[in-house]
């Protein structure tokens, strides 16, 4: 899917681990999980909004959209 | 969970004796044959010699007060001792094809039915053996009936006996046919579930 999710690399700016933000969103692992491999099929705006929270970020830093040319 | 689902574990533990018996008169029905293609001294082949036919009209010798009397459209085992072996044996492959069908059958049946148990419900594979099922009824509807058909045509051709019209038609249950129709739909209905639940799941 040309939709990529770039929470591992959130997760290193801020320091935070995986657990931490399960912790603080209330989301499950495995459920974030999903969501860092690129294997999820849609994201929430409630989750989307908590994560930006707990991340200070924007919803474009941690989703963005490449090519699928540029992926293969 | 599989205690909640009381009714669909008894109905499976009757498929499971089903299946059995399924396998069992399978196993017979391939001694039996065999038996009847080598002419084993066990089995009587001359009994065997009478099948069914379709009769368009039987036109009886005596005739009351002048009227013609006959019997018309009717079905009955035909008997007779010089009939060939090769009627025998397209009946053998009749049975044949309706006991495989009804076996596969069963054992998607019986799978579905595990799935159930376990409460995966809306699962592709679900789907997919409903399907199969519906390919199977459509079979067991068309096949036999089919066979049946050829038969009948071919006594018809080869067997010419006075005051007696022979007659060949398909007799196909299309109540079996909208059955499967609607097993088409109900499959539908479990992959397209089971794309949503999969969908569902992966909303994060």
């Amino acid at each position: 899917m040309p939709i990529i999710t770039n929470l591992d690399v959130m997760l290193a700016k801020r320091k935070m681990s995986l657990t931490e933000l399960s912790e603080r969103i209330g989301i499950t692992m495995a459920n974030l999980s999903i969501l860092k491999k690129g294997k999820a099929k849609a994201i929430r705006f409630s989750t989307l909004d908590a994560i930006c929270k707990v991340l200070e970020c924007q919803p474009g830093d941690i989703l963005s959209f490449v090519k699928e040319e540029d992926i293969k | 969970m599989a205690n909640k689902f009381p009714f669909i574990k008894s109905i499976n533990f009757v498929l499971q004796i089903i299946w059995y018996l399924q396998l069992l008169f399978l196993f017979a029905l391939i001694v039996v044959s065999v038996l009847i293609i080598t002419d084993s001294p066990i089995v009587d082949r001359y009994k065997l010699k009478g099948f069914r036919v379709q009769f368009q009209r039987i036109n009886l010798d005596k005739s009351i007060a002048g009227s013609t009397i006959y019997l018309s459209n009717g079905e009955g085992r035909l008997h007779n001792t010089k009939t060939g072996d090769k009627f025998i044996l397209y009946r053998i492959f009749s049975v044949f094809v309706d006991a495989f069908l009804y076996t596969l059958i069963v054992l998607w049946l019986k799978k579905v039915f595990k799935c159930l148990e376990s409460g995966d419900f809306f699962i592709r594979k679900n789907g997919v053996y409903i399907k199969r099922i519906a390919y199977a009824v459509i079979g067991i509807t068309l096949l036999p009936d089919l066979i049946d058909y050829f038969i009948n045509l071919q006594v018809a051709n080869v067997l010419k006996i006075d005051n007696l019209i022979f007659k060949a038609r398909l007799n196909f249950d299309f109540r079996s046919l909208f059955l499967a129709l609607l097993l088409f739909v109900i499959a539908k209905v479990f992959i397209k579930g089971a794309e949503i639940k999969e969908e569902n799941d992966l909303t994060i």
